[in-house]
């Protein structure tokens, strides 16, 4: 059944703060806070101070509470946080605000992520803090990366080709040369290079795992009569699901190769009426690149056993491909803001103001998460899809 | 409901080299193999743990059987080798 959320909010502003290499920001997690909101209100033409409510995801020190003295807040009427320490929180927090808007507890919501490692530490860290106990550490399993390898390696098992991995990463090294805001912007990456990078868990190398970075990316929603009379086209938010796999214990899901994403993806098909088809560009949480192409597979995007034909740098990068993935750069060539940074690109995208314009897109995924028990991913879709 | 011991046979159900030392008890030993090993007598539960010993042969779908060694701290850890 069709959900009343689809199409009822939209996304009006984006704004960021440049991506730092980690623990150089020039200011504290607040101000890039800050800095972020202001600018995403400035692109959406509207006055800070009327911004109403206030969205993240997990564990953001900078809550909606300690932001409204500096941005003169007149009344804050929402302030919320999506449990969890990695980026399977990211739609979860837009589809938050969406919920505020659209049950009139809101009108106008700043989602954001902002990581600064003066303030929180290193990102992997804290990630591997909320997820990863005792059990994992002692068995010298401390990383992401070891958990994001070890599912990888199952899905070369199921058949994926490492050569999926290879064009994924190339094709992000693609569009974020192109992309002035990218850490590899002018940077394109040869397969040579991709191939002799410095190993780190197999089968990663360096190229396959995301930056960390200090940040700060925010968008703002409103419902989508207000968003008619602002300043920016609207890119409407079509549906919007959070969930994740569940095993009888971590690591015990029952089909470890996959992104987890099926339940999700089911869900956003019957929110909105649209199907893997009508998808034109997505945005896909890349904390590595293995991860990345299982939550593609996931969301039925493409077939498992057609993984090797379909994931080519022709089909993934924006200039003719038959699904450009991480138009930006994503995680690993843009910068990695925990995945606002995805949402942020899929609005430009729909707006038409990406570096790596997709031509006629008008229905764009954005996930948060792969394979953990916290997921989230949205559609989002331009006045036509509405 | 209640705990049964069973033996510590297991499965590589994965596997996967470890190259870079996350942390400073890797330092030392990198590169390793990490395991996710599946317990058939167990219904197929699965542990996480590292492979000691001979590496080389290692692979999804090997036999491996395990024994509880110590970290530097003194808590309990699982260890896997492989079985031939």
């Amino acid at each position: 059944m069709i959900s009343d959320l689809r199409g009822a909010t939209a996304i009006v502003g984006v704004g960021e703060t440049p991506y730092y290499k980690r623990g150089t920001s020039p200011d504290d997690e607040q101000k890039l806070t800050l800095r972020a909101i202001v600018a995403a209100c400035q692109d959406a033409g509207i006055d800070p101070r009327d911004v109403d409510g206030f969205a993240s995801y997990a564990d953001d020190a900078n809550a909606g509470h300690t932001l409204i003295r500096a941005l003169g807040t007149r009344e804050m009427r929402w302030s919320s946080m999506v449990w969890g320490g990695g980026g399977g929180g990211t739609l979860g927090a837009v589809a938050m605000a969406a919920a505020a808007i659209h049950s009139g507890q809101a009108e106008t919501v700043a989602v954001y992520r902002t990581i600064a490692q003066s303030r929180s530490g290193r990102l992997q860290d804290a990630v591997a803090h909320y997820d990863m106990g005792a059990h994992y550490t002692r068995n010298l399993i401390s990383s992401p990366a070891q958990i994001c390898g070890l599912r990888t390696q199952r899905l070369i098992a199921q058949g994926v080709p490492p050569s999926a991995f290879e064009a994924l990463v190339r094709a992000q090294y693609f569009h974020a040369s192109r992309n002035p805001r990218a850490q590899a912007y002018g940077k394109p990456l040869t397969g040579d290079a991709y191939r002799d990078a410095r190993p780190v868990v197999d089968p990663f190398g360096l190229f396959d795992c995301s930056r960390e970075n200090d940040v700060s990316v925010a968008v703002i929603l409103t419902s989508a009569a207000r968003a008619r009379d602002l300043a920016r086209p609207p890119v409407y938010l079509l549906g919007a699901a959070q969930g994740g796999i569940v095993g009888e214990a971590w690591e015990n899901d029952p089909d470890y190769s996959s992104g987890g994403f099926e339940p999700i993806a089911a869900r956003l098909w019957a929110m909105t009426g649209l199907g893997p088809d009508d998808v034109d560009v997505a945005q896909i949480y890349d904390n590595f690149s293995g991860p990345a192409v299982a939550a593609i597979i996931s969301h039925g995007l493409c077939p498992l056993d057609a993984a090797g034909a379909f994931f080519t740098y022709d089909n993934l990068i924006a200039e003719g491909g038959l699904l450009p993935v991480n138009t930006s750069g994503g995680l690993i060539a843009e910068g990695n803001a925990h995945g606002m940074g995805l949402v942020a690109e899929g609005v430009r995208q729909l707006r038409g103001e990406s570096c790596n314009p997709v031509a006629g897109a008008e229905v764009c995924l954005v996930t948060g998460g792969p394979s953990t028990p916290l997921l989230s991913s949205a559609l989002l879709g331009t006045a036509a899809t509405v | 409901m209640r705990w049964d011991p069973v033996a510590m046979d297991g499965v590589i159900h994965s596997m996967t080299w470890t190259r870079h030392p996350f942390s400073t008890s890797m330092v030392s030993i990198t590169p390793f193999v990490s395991v996710l090993v599946a317990l058939p007598q167990a219904g197929g539960a699965r542990l996480l743990g590292t492979l000691a010993g001979a590496a080389d042969d290692s692979a999804i779908g090997a036999q491996v059987e395990g024994v509880i060694a110590s970290t530097d701290e003194g808590l309990p850890a699982l260890r896997w080798k492989l079985t031939t």
